[in-house]
């Protein structure tokens, strides 16, 4: 499981481990259960600093998504249908899909079209939720 | 006195560090000329293929400059006489890499190859998911076989070897050192023979597991491909190596045996094994190379959009062949050149090995004039 960074975006880098992160979670390419490598491991196949990996695992283990423990590491928590996502979670979350649907807003989309989109992105969430159920090697978009 | 046999020693290792550095290139991702980190649009740019031409030119000046070094520097004491030309043809050899690919970097710089070049760095999300290249046993056990065969023959030859037995032969093949006979004395070498075998073959499960760097520019499989040929080619090489110098010092200490008074198979010895060395050389080269240029390219009906590029990293390499890289943890890191590891200096750990390699190097050249002479 290969993810890509951009060194140079305005995004910094934790975020963007840590959205890879939860992008190959929900696309079923990482399932609950499943070790992920360890923050030194992963910041020296990247060539940079270990805090910046140790900040992505900690965000994602304060959601919930992933577990550490001195044993096993590393490992994915949580993964479609694994239950609801507890209240805390659930209201963070809830914020900045707001904010989100508030920029499409903003910059001119018709209503309709916001949802179309949001639609169109679970959709393709769920389809390689599918393919990658059934093994099928992860097609590129 | 010159040795001839030194001086061919000499001779035929500075063309072997020649052809290594010659086979350079060749092992390199087309993104990293002499180390160099350019986008893909620019590997084939006249600069970059000038630059590597005019390094390639300068190895073959360098090689041929350190093999007429051999025949005086045989006049040295015998240590020195045989590394001295060979680091020789190593420091002008790295002195020519890092002129040739200076005119790539100002070109690079000047005209802003990366500018709106995006750029991605890559690495596994989850440990060894992709299988690496198998350790080749079988050249390691081949290799302590024909030890233990020798081991054998000695048991056999030990009752009617002289009370003195030679422990060291000159460049002529004459004993020059001498020490009572006694299983130590008899078998040591073979006892060398034996662990160099199991220390390489530890390498080689290291190399199993040392890390590997994935290049942005191509698909995933294609990166982990490209790490599956160099491996290849280093678990090749390793095993190769190791079955052939244990083969050589078999052979001459099972010679020592049969003729103490003079080494009959030292100069056919020394010269097969050498042609040997280079050709394993030349072929892991050849082999890599084809593999990975049929890697690199453009799949029929590849998209217009090009891949994001690796980042210009140039920084944390210095010369292209240091790594400098306070922030990575990584104390090893696969070397820009292709093929092989190489320490980050940015490490602590990393910058006390520099440190011993350095001193070890000047200590060897030091030691081998002043003990020998």
């Amino acid at each position: 499981m290969v993810i890509e960074v951009d060194p140079e975006s305005e995004v910094p880098l934790y975020q963007q481990i840590r959205d890879r992160v939860v992008e190959a979670i929900a696309a079923g390419l990482l399932r609950p259960g499943q070790a992920l490598s360890s923050v030194r491991a992963l910041a020296g196949a990247f060539g940079i600093n270990v805090a910046t990996v140790a900040k992505a695992y900690d965000g994602l283990r304060r959601d919930g998504l992933i577990r550490t423990s001195s044993k096993s590491g590393s490992v994915v928590a949580r993964g479609p249908g694994s239950g609801d996502p507890s209240p805390p979670v659930l209201a963070d979350w809830s914020t900045r899909v707001r904010t989100l649907l508030a920029e499409g807003l903003a910059q001119g989309m018709a209503p309709q079209d916001v949802v179309a989109h949001c639609h169109a992105e679970v959709e393709e969430f769920v389809r390689r939720q599918g393919a990658a159920a059934a093994g099928e090697p992860e097609r590129e978009r | 006195m010159v040795v001839w046999t030194n001086v061919l020693v000499a001779a035929v290792s500075c063309v072997l560090v020649g052809v290594c550095f010659l086979a350079l290139p060749a092992l390199s991702d087309r993104t990293l000329p002499l180390g160099v980190a350019v986008p893909a649009d620019h590997a084939g740019d006249r600069v970059v293929r000038e630059a590597v031409l005019r390094y390639r030119r300068r190895v073959v000046v360098v090689t041929l400059l350190g093999v007429l070094v051999s025949a005086p520097a045989a006049g040295l004491p015998e240590a020195a006489a045989a590394v001295l030309p060979c680091y020789l043809v190593t420091a002008g050899a790295l002195a020519v890499f890092v002129r040739s690919r200076r005119r790539i970097t100002a070109a690079k710089a000047a005209e802003r190859w990366y500018e709106g070049v995006p750029t991605r760095l890559t690495a596994s999300l989850t440990p060894a998911s992709e299988p690496r290249v198998a350790v080749p046993a079988g050249w390691y056990a081949a290799a302590l076989a024909v030890t233990a065969g020798a081991a054998a023959l000695g048991v056999v030859l030990y009752p009617g070897l002289p009370a003195r037995v030679p422990t060291h032969f000159d460049g002529a093949g004459l004993p020059d050192a001498f020490a009572a006979r006694s299983v130590g004395s008899v078998f040591a070498p073979l006892l060398v023979a034996a662990g160099l075998t199991v220390a390489l073959f530890a390498t080689a499960h290291a190399v199993r597991r040392a890390p590997v760097r994935l290049r942005a520019g191509r698909t995933p499989e294609q990166a982990w491909a490209r790490v599956r040929a160099t491996d290849r080619m280093t678990q090749r090489t390793l095993a190769a190596t190791t079955l052939l110098s244990v083969l050589l010092v078999d052979v001459l200490v099972v010679d020592g045996w049969l003729s103490p008074q003079r080494l009959s198979l030292a100069v056919p010895a020394l010269v097969v094994f050498t042609l040997a060395f280079a050709a394993v050389a030349v072929l892991g080269t050849l082999g890599v190379s084809r593999e990975v240029r049929g890697l690199d390219a453009p799949a029929p009906g590849a998209a217009a959009t090009p891949r994001p590029q690796a980042p210009d990293d140039d920084r944390s390499w210095r010369g292209g062949l240091v790594y400098v890289n306070r922030d990575d943890p990584s104390l090893w890191v696969p070397k820009r050149t292709g093929v092989g590891w190489t320490v980050n200096v940015g490490h602590p750990v990393g910058a006390g090995l520099a440190v011993l390699l350095l001193v070890l190097v000047v200590a060897s050249v030091v030691l081998g004039v002043v003990l020998g002479g």
